[in-house]
């Protein structure tokens, strides 16, 4: 690893405005997990000057419940997410996601804001000392397209930048369900915006910006919500496809429903048109299977992932019937 | 694997007479005492506790560090190297290059064709094309970012077929066919024409890593007699040395190889410590100061050798009630940029002649014939990795004895009953297989255990969604002891001392195999002391004999005879100054547990040790040494016939596996291994060999794969590179027959490459007998078995 310094700041404040002061040769770390992994491989070009470390802040760590809203620190461990009984009481699908994430170690150092602001897997990105500068480092070709692309989008690039990573992340999915919004050192964003793809960038995040915490709306009483994920082991891997539903019933029927995939698609992929058809059916598997392949209608697959959109269309299915 | 609760359970030893068959276990006249017990293992306090020191827990002070400039390119010419920015770094002791290696430029397990450093042409992406010490091993790091390097692409060869070609570029002068070889028996066209069912089918492995746990790590230390002494953690110290020497252009005698614990090999570490040993000496010698090479986990997969890829085509011909009439192979195997010791090596060694000997599986078929092409390509290098050659054609076979079972609509065990090997058997290459032959053994054991014959009206859907699938397969396995060439030997020296104690000397390594328990115990045994008696020394070039390398599956077995010959040289000064203490005829007397007793008269004894100090004061020989070569190998080169290995260790494997038809997403949830070792020395060890071996094939046939694009690794890390977690590995319920072996050390055989060979198959085999489709691209991962689904549907429609 090259050298550079760390700064622990004690406010968010001071976070920021040391950001402000070394502006793009600055990153904020938490727990680390994402960030070192990128910094010791040095995926990038340039290499952080300063970082910024938030664990020092105080008060950034909790898990409260109060006017039937949750709140969840920035700084708040994967693992404790994954355990806290009101979490999985009343926001299952979040606190699936938690406990599907990564490995038990990797559990007890990640954060959940550094799982929502964590980079992109692409391996073509990730690949050690910078050997394909693509286009999401600001290059001039994606190699995925061209190349080995089994872990790619489903659902086509980036309009823009024409990149295909997958946005990895499993808790982001299920806040989108549960129609979850981030505050910020400047704003609160709702976690469906939240997420961005461009130049080294997965979020809409300003430089000088720090996710403080999270706010899940207590899900009402008819509803149940559930995560489930697909990976290549039983533990430690990213998601190949992983979804979260909220879905609301009256007498066994799907009164209103949220789903979202994630791993799928350049960020997380709110499955709208399963959305339509499973509102008013009820919980079978021929509803769910028929909202799976509603999901999937819009699937562009690349050469090698092909795979992917079936089972992006089981997970769908099997998360609204979790729900049930 | 084992419950915790599970862990003083005895291992199952079955004998025939258990299973109402032919009792197996010849009982001795008086039982051992040592040998054929469950001892825990020499090292497993150490490593639990940690205190056991690896390469990377030694000091490092006055070390220089070691980096590794490599190659941009897969296939290149050199144009110019400018090291002049490196050299002015402060803190850098060295930057060289081609020119700078005192002796041969080149080292090898076999043939030395990869270069120390490349002077003119690079091959793959691991080459090395500048070495660096400096006083930090980020010094080094910057160093290799100031050396520059202009090359002049030249157009890369990536398949073995296209290697080939006429016209395909050169990537050793004498051309890309490293070796090509032949196995003729019988009359093929006979035997086809006698066929009711004829199967061709083409199966392909990828390229795979160890990936074992402790990366390499390599220290040279010049000593002020111009000596060089080379540690590391290493499965073949004198193969090391070798190397050295020749690189260095100093007599054998000037290197001193020590090996020091190791963190798993499963024969990378063969070829990886004589790449490090050969860089980091050079490095030393020139810097005239200690060196260590430390690889990181990335470096690790660009740089060391690989299980090799294969294509394997297969054509096979049976009757109607399954007898074997024909099989005709063909098999593409893919060496990559250098030559290790996939060729020839004769008669019968390489992993290349392995392969195509092992290729039609344990069954008698009368006619014949294998053609097996050895290619070199701009790809990383195949090595030994656990089977040397013989996982990928049990993959082959042992798929092509399911399909072939389901063209004649015959059980698949049925199929295999009828052919498999049996005592006096004919191999492939004609070797009449006179002694410990248990294949039907264990595949009676074990369709037993597995309770197969349920099983098998019992697969289909497991849930009322019906996106599930249970299935069952069976995977049959053979594999040698030894390593098949008139280079084979072992050398062992055992000293007693005046107070009974023990130093066992060999050059057989331990790489978590277990042999630095099996080797005391064998020793204890043949001396009638107690294993605590003997405490083997560390693997040191100057101290042990030669005894090859720790590979071949041959240790137990090669060096269990070695010791025991000189075992008994010291046990028969022993048994004289007894019989001379005791006034007692030396046969009747024997020893055993520390005593020396007459066998007639069991009250008149002497205790080991008294004996021993006796001959200690009387300048009787109390330090044995014992050498053992297996029976020569014969093979022609002409036909493939001939005695290529002389003991086969043989097994039987059988999986459950649930498929998920959605996603195609396999978990093995159930399975039994049986083996015939000839004579479990250790039941805990082979035991142990067992389930790590299965979780190895699991890997194998799931998951495993060094993802290539371009020359380039995909995979470097072990993020990327999956192997089966804990969680992957089902419950594994191994079973040892014991047929004894009667060139072994009480009956045994090897077992340490064996176990990973037919689970790759099983599991496979348990896959398309789930649901239909059959992946013959390795690995099953989720993307392939969904695709073997829906091509089963369509061809169901
Ligand atoms: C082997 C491995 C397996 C993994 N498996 C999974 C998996 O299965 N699923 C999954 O979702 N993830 C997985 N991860 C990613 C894992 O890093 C994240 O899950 C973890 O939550 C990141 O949290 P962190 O606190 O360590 O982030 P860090 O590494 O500290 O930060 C990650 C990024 O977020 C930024 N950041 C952190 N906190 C804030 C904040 N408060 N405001 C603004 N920006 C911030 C940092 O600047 C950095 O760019 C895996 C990682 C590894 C190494
Ligand atoms: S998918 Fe995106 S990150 Fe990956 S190579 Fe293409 S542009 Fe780069």
């Amino acid at each position: 690893m090259k050298k550079f310094s760390h700064v622990n700041a004690l406010t968010i404040d001071e976070a920021v405005s040391i950001l402000r002061r070394y502006g793009d040769r600055a990153s904020l770390i938490a727990g680390g997990t994402d960030l070192l992994g990128k910094m010791k491989d040095r995926i990038l070009s340039r290499y952080p000057e300063a970082l910024v470390n938030l664990k020092t802040i105080p008060g950034l760590d909790f898990i409260k419940e109060e006017n039937r809203i949750l709140e969840i620190g920035a700084l708040t461990r994967l693992e404790d997410i994954a355990i806290d009984q009101t979490v999985r009481g009343g926001y299952a699908a979040l606190a699936q996601a938690a406990n599907r994430t990564a490995s038990p170690h990797l559990r007890e150092m990640g954060t959940i804001g550094g799982n929502i602001c964590q980079d992109i897997r692409c391996w073509y990105y990730r690949h050690p000392n910078n050997r394909f500068p693509c286009l999401r480092k600001g290059g001039g070709r994606c190699y995925a397209i061209e190349g080995d692309n089994r872990y790619h989008s489903i659902f086509g690039g980036s309009v823009e930048e024409g990149c295909y990573a997958v946005h990895p992340s499993d808790t982001a999915p299920a806040l989108i369900a549960l129609d979850a919004e981030i505050r910020t050192s400047k704003r609160t964003i709702k976690a469906g915006d939240f997420f961005q793809v461009e130049v080294t960038k997965t979020t809409v995040l300003d430089e000088d910006e720090i996710v403080t915490k999270i706010l899940v709306p207590r899900p009402p009483e008819n509803a149940k919500s559930g995560f489930v994920k697909f990976a290549l082991r039983k533990t430690i891997d990213f998601p190949i496809v992983n979804c979260a539903a909220l879905i609301s019933s009256s007498e066994g029927k799907v009164s209103a429903a949220r789903i979202c995939l994630n791993a799928g698609y350049v960020k997380p992929y709110r499955a709208s048109r399963a959305e339509e058809v499973i509102v008013g059916k009820t919980f079978n598997e021929a509803d769910a299977e028929a909202a799976g392949s509603a999901a999937v209608s819009e699937a562009k697959p690349l050469p090698h992932n092909g795979y992917m959109v079936q089972i992006a269309k089981t997970m769908v299915k099997r998360a609204i019937l979790a729900c049930g | 694997m084992s419950k915790e609760s599970d862990d003083r359970r005895e291992v199952k030893v079955l004998t025939r007479e258990k299973l109402d068959l032919r009792q197996l276990v010849k009982a001795p006249e008086v039982g051992p005492s040592v040998v054929g017990r469950s001892i825990v293992r020499t090292d497993a306090m150490l490593k639990v506790t940690g205190r056991l020191d690896f390469g990377a827990d030694y000091l490092q002070d006055g070390f220089l560090h070691g980096k590794i400039l490599r190659s941009s390119h897969p296939h290149a010419l050199i144009k110019s190297i400018n090291t002049k920015k490196a050299k002015e770094l402060p803190g850098v002791a060295a930057v060289l290059t081609a020119e700078s290696v005192p002796g041969r430029n080149g080292f090898g397990a076999i043939i030395p064709d990869q270069p120390v450093i490349c002077g003119d042409k690079v091959r793959f992406v691991g080459d090395a094309v500048a070495l660096v010490a400096a006083e930090t091993e980020k010094i080094a790091h910057q160093a290799l970012e100031l050396i520059e390097v202009e090359y002049d692409p030249l157009p890369p060869v990536f398949d073995p077929r296209e290697a080939l070609k006429e016209d395909a570029p050169k990537i050793h002068e004498k051309g890309n066919l490293l070796s090509y070889n032949k196995l003729r028996k019988g009359d093929m066209e006979k035997g086809f024409a006698q066929a009711d069912v004829i199967l061709e089918r083409t199966y392909q492995v990828p390229f795979l890593d160890h990936a074992y746990l402790e990366p390499d790590i390599c220290m040279a230390i010049p000593k002020a007699d111009g000596t060089m002494l080379v540690e590391g953690p290493m499965q073949a110290p004198f193969t090391v040395r070798r190397n050295v020497n020749a690189v260095l252009g100093v007599p054998i005698n000037k290197v001193r190889v020590r090996q020091i614990p190791m963190g798993g090999g499963f024969g990378g570490k063969e070829d990886s410590p004589i790449d490090l040993g050969c860089r980091a000496a050079v490095l030393a010698y020139h810097t005239r100061r200690p060196v260590r090479i430390a690889l990181e986990r990335e470096e690790i997969t660009l740089q060391t050798s690989k299980r090799h890829p294969m294509i394997m085509q297969i054509k096979i011909g049976a009757k109607k009630d399954g007898t074997l009439v024909a099989f005709e192979g063909v098999i593409y195997d893919e060496q990559g940029a250098y030559a290790s010791m996939g060729p020839v090596i004769p008669p019968a060694g390489g992993s290349h002649i392995h392969a195509m000997v092992m290729m039609p599986g344990p069954y008698e078929i009368p006619n014949v014939k294998v053609d097996a092409y050895l290619c070199y390509t701009n790809h990383p290098y195949g090595g030994a990795m656990r089977g040397f050659g013989a996982p990928q054609v049990h993959v082959a076979h042992e798929q092509i004895m399911d399909e072939l079972a389901e063209a004649l609509n015959i059980n698949p065990i049925d199929i295999r009953r009828k052919n498999g090997f049996r005592e006096d058997s004919a191999t492939a290459t004609g070797q009449v297989l006179e002694q410990s032959v248990g294949l039907h053994d264990t595949l009676e054991v074990c369709t037993r255990a597995f309770d197969w014959d349920r099983r098998y009206q019992e697969t289909g859907y497991v849930d009322e969604g019906k996106t599930k699938r249970r299935g069952i397969g069976i995977g049959l396995g053979w594999y040698r002891t030894s390593i098949g060439t008139n280079n084979d030997a072992c050398g062992a020296n055992v000293y007693v001392h005046e107070d009974g104690s023990v130093l066992l000397y060999t050059g057989i390594t331990e790489m978590g195999q277990g042999s630095f328990t099996v080797l005391p115990q064998i020793c204890a045994e043949e001396l009638g002391v107690r294993m605590e008696d003997v405490r083997l020394v560390q693997p040191d070039t100057d101290v042990v004999p030669e005894s090859g390398p720790t590979v071949g599956s041959r240790s137990t077995t090669l060096m269990g005879n070695a010791i025991i010959l000189a075992a008994r040289q010291v046990k028969e000064s022993i048994l004289e100054m007894a019989s001379e203490m005791l006034m007692v005829p030396m046969d009747r007397l024997e020893s055993r547990d520390r005593r020396i007793y007459d066998r007639d008269n069991s009250g008149k004894s002497l205790e080991f040790r008294e004996v021993a100090a006796r001959c200690m004061a009387k300048g009787k020989r109390l330090i044995g040494q014992g050498w053992w070569a297996p029976p020569p190998p014969t093979l022609d080169p002409e036909t493939g016939q001939g005695n290529p290995y002389f003991v086969y260790t043989y097994s039987t494997h059988m999986a459950e596996v649930v498929v998920d038809m959605e996603t195609g997403e396999v978990e093995v949830t159930d399975y039994v291994a049986a083996f015939d070792v000839g004579k479990a020395i250790n039941p805990k060890a082979v035991e142990g060999q067992i389930e790590g071996g299965v979780a190895m094939g699991l890997g194998y046939a799931l998951m495993e794969e060094v993802a290539l694009e371009g020359g380039y690794i995909q995979n470097l890390n072990l993020k990327n590179y999956l192997i089966p977690t804990s969680l992957d590995v089902p419950d594994i319920e191994p079973i040892i027959v014991e047929v004894e072996n009667r060139f072994g050390p009480y009956g045994a055989k090897g077992i340490g490459e064996m176990p990973n060979l037919p689970a790759t198959p099983a599991i496979l085999n348990a896959i398309a007998n789930a649901c239909g489709g059959r992946v013959r691209t390795l690995p099953a991962d989720p993307e392939r078995v969904f695709w073997a689904i829906k091509e089963a549907e369509r061809a169901v429609r």
